[in-house]
């Protein structure tokens, strides 16, 4: 296998994440030849585009195996696929962090859509009317929308835990204290929200827990030609931090 | 004895194409005359599992889910957890009286359990 130097993390520097050099290639790729497409990509590296795609976005994770074929459909050298084979396990919180981040991402989608989407609300509403019939079909015909959009907008409800199915012919609300409008279920969809995030938070390891919280507002006075290298080489939020006694 | 593998499940934003494409493809059949309105794909081939396509919410993509029969369900979620899965869906009691639950492996990708009505 041919070594590509350039990708080598120096040593004592953990360096680009797998990820991070994949991004890198392709936009290497695409400087060659701007015709290169996310599919000629994946032809090279023998992957399904989507999921290449996914890995790419981060919404997939990137685990040792696929870092040691795609390496070697890259012709990297065997220490550099080792090298970040050993990045992702030191930082193997991160792996975990990226599952929590989809799994926060998620959340926060079907959260948003259920409360822009009125089939949400009303489905909700509908399980508390006498009469109430857990069938996808009664439901599609008394709101006049699709059994698909039905069964869309009840598993949102069910992954955020605004609904239940106890039995055959019982779906309960459990959105939390009565829901008696649109604007209260809004305001529960994203009470909901909240208690998710926070598990899903209290979840991570404090290094990533703290990472999020990093805030600070100061005004410093740079001179324009400086600028640009002081935000590339991350002086600025480190005169921040010195600035904060961190 | 181990539990089996006993349903398929593609989910898709598409699901009318895709039923389309399989049923004409393979020969399968399609009925949703259920509660859910599911679409159950029978493969007709004496042989292997049937399977069902079910709709995807537009912010997801599609994904193929396996359906594993267990006796309990609440308690091999209970085990499931142990081993670093993640609930999705926690058990629910389905309109036909099967009940159900959706996790993550420790790899992130679904699984359902499930247990038929008694």
């Amino acid at each position: 296998m041919k070594a590509n130097v350039s990708s080598f993390p120096a040593a004592g520097d953990l360096g680009p994440s797998f990820r991070e050099h994949l991004q890198a290639e392709r936009v290497r790729r695409c400087g060659d030849n701007p015709q290169y497409s996310l599919r000629a990509f994946a032809l090279d590296l023998d992957i399904d585009h989507a999921t290449l795609s996914q890995l790419i976005r981060g919404r997939r994770r990137m685990t040792e195996a696929t870092i040691v074929r795609l390496a070697a459909k890259l012709r990297l050298a065997d220490e550099a696929a080792a090298a970040f084979v050993r990045r992702e396990r030191l930082l193997g919180p991160a792996a975990d962090e990226d599952a929590t981040l989809i799994e926060l991402r998620k959340l926060s989608e079907y959260a948003a859509a259920a409360i822009v989407e009125w089939e949400h609300y009303a489905i909700l509403e509908l399980t508390r009317v006498r009469g109430f019939r857990p069938d996808v079909g009664w439901i599609s015909r008394v709101l006049g929308i699709s059994p698909d959009a039905v069964n869309v907008a009840v598993n949102r409800l069910v992954y955020l835990g605004m609904l239940k199915m106890v039995d055959e012919r019982t779906w309960v609300d459990t959105s939390g204290p009565t829901v008696a409008s649109v604007g209260d279920f809004g305001r529960a969809a994203v009470r909901t929200l909240h208690e998710r995030v926070d598990a899903l938070a209290a979840a991570l390891p404090e290094s990533a827990r703290r990472l999020p919280q990093e805030h600070s507002s100061t005004t410093l006075a740079i001179s324009t030609p400086l600028l640009a290298a002081a935000i590339q080489h991350q002086r600025v939020p480190a005169r921040a931090r010195d600035l904060a006694g961190e | 004895m181990g539990a089996p593998v006993t349903h398929w499940q593609i989910v898709t934003k598409q699901p009318d194409k895709l039923v389309e494409f399989y049923t004409r493809l393979f020969g399968w059949t399609m009925n949703d005359k259920n509660p859910l309105r599911y679409r159950t794909m029978q493969t007709g081939a004496g042989r292997g599992i049937d399977g069902g396509i079910w709709p995807a919410p537009a912010e997801a993509n599609g994904f193929v889910q396996l359906h594993v029969e267990v006796d309990d369900v609440r308690a091999r979620v209970e085990l499931a957890l142990g081993l670093g899965a993640k609930v999705v869906i926690p058990p629910q009691r389905l309109p036909a009286g099967d009940e159900m639950a959706v996790l993550h492996d420790p790899d992130g990708i679904p699984f359902a359990l499930h247990s038929p009505a008694q």
